[in-house]
């Protein structure tokens, strides 16, 4: 039950940690706020940007202002799972005896960065499914459960794609956002040289503890969505399968796979967050719409005549977007 | 505030809304029903043509009502979801929805909602009536006043109703038409029309073969002789063809021991001296016999063929036999003045045509 007193203090931390994280990071307002909303969701964040855009700053930054344990696993090829789940080790007993012990891998933290993660072979990839879906690692037949709140962030590189292992389907779809970090303007280029010649150091402080995180999550939760607004975004979930019901005539045309039901999930997961930031208790129809590019875009798979074509996810969700909005009059 | 309360004047805005386009979808099937009342009027020739305006009365009534009640009466989640398009992102219409919820959340959105809504005036609601149906209203009421003006003025007489001019159109259009050509062979022509249409069962004009100098007329294609003929009762095309010869020498069409066919045609005949042709007099030869006259005759007709006194050259010149025009016209004219089955004025028009001939 939210009271106003939770409404009060979403409404001053979400303001604290914008401006923490602005301390930081300049520009790349729709990253971050993205960053920040499927984290209060819950979400795991997928980055794909060139080199040099500030992906892996960003992420260090969200894990000095959420005061969390923070890990960095740096994906290579020579990655193994144990080097991310952590793994048993023979230890001397108190008694003198020798005893296994597990000892925890990075995964074991509350903010985990995932630093280039198409580097790692499929099966260190795989290692993170467990954690990224039900919160849990399973090391040689013992469960053990994360701290929560718990969240991968993780980055690729979209280019240099020599000895990378694209992430499997079953992965992508546990990401809640995959966010495009775009080069930053004329500008925002200025003010980072400008603020990164005084110093490199990160200045960012403290804004939000997991349990405020959780809090946070909980009276996001509670945000009415009507049936109308609940429908179409189902609709346009159904509406990315070329074979469904619902199939739009951009899916018919361009896509292969379509989103999983996690899709429609994370859409109203993070609209009723992203309502909530804006000072709305509602959900509304254009916070589906924003919503559905960073929830969709990496559940679509495209087929040969959109890569032909040169059409994007993007482009579908537009098209899609734009027929649903026309069959519901918005 | 309750939901209802807060959506009132909104709610009264759209209601006119749904009065205007019931109204207009009444007037729309109202004045069709007007057409086909008008038309159906119209075309029986139905006298009481203001029974279009009672049909009109009546069904734009029922379809105002149907409308009004059954599709545009706004409700509240209509309401809302009209007032949520004007920017309101859709704060309304879950206020509506969650109006009997009472945990702060929901109180919180209520006033977010209310105070949105204030915001908005009601008069930027606009009222929408489809264009097309705009554009199709006055059509239709053309349409519908022009057939009831259709079926006024026809059950006042002024004009024909629209069954009488279809069973016109229909005769009109059984009727059937045949061609008959002359044509020649030889030196001469056929006057007057040589290609004439003709309604099945009636008669052609009146045409003669005229030979040239030191040409003479022969005889037609179907045996007949005599220069002047017309077709009676046509019910097939036909082709006649008119023969003529050189003054001199010989003819193919002259009869001799060899040409017993022609000798025949001639006997076929159907008639003579420009009388109707297949149900006229009776021809008088009979191709099988001899002629009595025949071997007095130029060119013989060995043949069995009949000798005509007409069609004859003399001095290089045609004779047509006027004196034998002259004595069948007399006996027609007598047999005419004789027949009581003829009514008076045919027997004028009759008399005056054997006079036309006989000059």
């Amino acid at each position: 039950m939210a009271t106003e007193i939770d409404i009060l203090q979403f409404s001053k931390q979400c303001n604290d940690i914008f401006e923490q994280i602005s301390r930081d990071v300049v520009g790349q307002k729709e990253v971050v706020e993205g960053t920040i909303i499927a984290m209060i969701a819950g979400g795991n964040v997928l980055l794909e940007g060139v080199p040099g855009v500030g992906k892996t700053r960003l992420v260090r930054t969200l894990g000095r202002v959420f005061d969390m344990p923070f890990s960095r696993i740096q994906f290579t090829p020579d990655l193994m799972p144990a080097d991310v789940t952590g793994t048993n080790i023979i230890v001397k007993g108190e008694d003198g005896n020798a005893k296994f012990e597990f000892q925890p891998g990075p995964i074991f933290s509350n903010i985990v960065l995932a630093d280039e993660i198409n580097r790692a072979t499929p099966k260190t990839q795989s290692a993170l499914l467990e954690a990224m879906q039900e919160h849990k690692v399973t090391v040689m037949g013992v469960t053990r459960k994360l701290d929560e709140p718990f969240f991968v962030l993780a980055t690729q590189n979209p280019i240099e794609q020599d000895g990378t292992y694209p992430l499997p389907e079953a992965q992508m779809d546990r990401f809640m956002f995959k966010l495009i970090v775009p080069n930053p303007s004329l500008d925002e280029l200025m003010d980072i040289v400008n603020m990164t010649q005084k110093t490199m150091d990160e200045v960012s402080d403290c804004a939000c503890t997991g349990e405020q995180l959780i809090q946070m999550r909980a009276t996001a939760n509670q945000i009415p969505v009507a049936e109308d607004v609940m429908r179409y975004a189902m609709t346009l979930t159904s509406a990315t399968h070329n074979n469904s019901e619902y199939a739009s005539e951009a899916a018919k045309k361009y896509v292969r796979l379509g989103a999983s039901p996690r899709a429609g999930q994370a859409i109203i997961s993070a609209a009723k967050v992203k309502a909530l930031i804006k000072g709305r208790f509602n959900v509304a129809y254009s916070d589906v719409n924003e919503l559905a590019y960073p929830v969709l875009r990496h559940r679509i798979k495209m087929n040969f005549e959109a890569i032909a074509e040169r059409v994007s996810a993007d482009d579908v969700i537009g098209m899609i977007i734009e027929e649903l909005s026309k069959k519901y009059k918005i | 505030m309750k939901t209802e309360e807060l959506l009132k004047k909104y709610r009264a805005r759209l209601t006119k809304e749904a009065i205007l386009k019931s109204l207009a979808f009444g007037l729309l099937i109202g004045l069709s029903a007007l057409v086909v009342s008008g038309f159906i009027v119209w075309m029986t020739g139905y006298k009481n043509y203001w029974i279009s305006f009672v049909v009109f009365a009546v069904v734009t009534a029922a379809a105002f009502a149907l409308f009004y009640f059954l599709k545009f009466k706004p409700n509240d989640y209509y309401v809302a979801r009209r007032v949520d398009a004007l920017g309101l992102e859709e704060r309304v219409i879950t206020m509506k929805e969650f109006q009997g919820e009472s945990d702060y959340i929901f109180e919180r959105q209520r006033e977010d909602a209310a105070s949105a809504l204030s915001k908005v005036s009601e008069t930027l609601l606009k009222i929408s009536i489809p264009l097309a149906l705009l554009i199709i209203l006055p059509v239709v009421f053309l349409l519908g006043t022009g057939t009831t003006v259709l079926s006024a003025l026809s059950a006042e007489g002024v004009i024909r109703s629209g069954g009488d001019i279809i069973r016109t159109v229909e005769e009109e259009r059984n009727k059937r038409f045949y061609e008959v050509t002359y044509v020649v062979e030889g030196n001469g022509i056929v006057i007057d029309e040589e290609i004439q249409i003709v309604e099945a069962g009636k008669n052609t004009n009146p045409v003669m073969a005229i030979a040239e100098d030191e040409w003479a007329f022969m005889m037609w294609s179907d045996g007949y002789e005599d220069p002047v003929r017309f077709e009676a009762n046509v019910f097939e095309n036909m082709k006649i063809i008119a023969y003529f010869v050189p003054a001199s020498g010989d003819s193919p069409f002259q009869g001799n021991g060899d040409k017993s066919k022609e000798g025949d045609q001639a006997g076929d005949r159907p008639g003579q001296n420009g009388k109707p042709g297949p149900n006229g007099m009776e021809g008088e030869g009979d191709g099988n016999s001899e002629s009595d006259d025949a071997n007095d005759q130029p060119g013989g007709n060995a043949g069995g063929g009949k000798y005509d006194p007409a069609n004859q050259i003399i001095d290089g010149q045609t004779y047509y036999g006027g004196d034998l025009y002259n004595e069948y016209n007399e006996k027609a004219a007598e047999a005419l003045s004789q027949d009581e089955s003829i009514d008076k004025e045919m027997k004028e028009y009759l008399e005056n045509y054997f006079k036309i001939i006989a000059e």
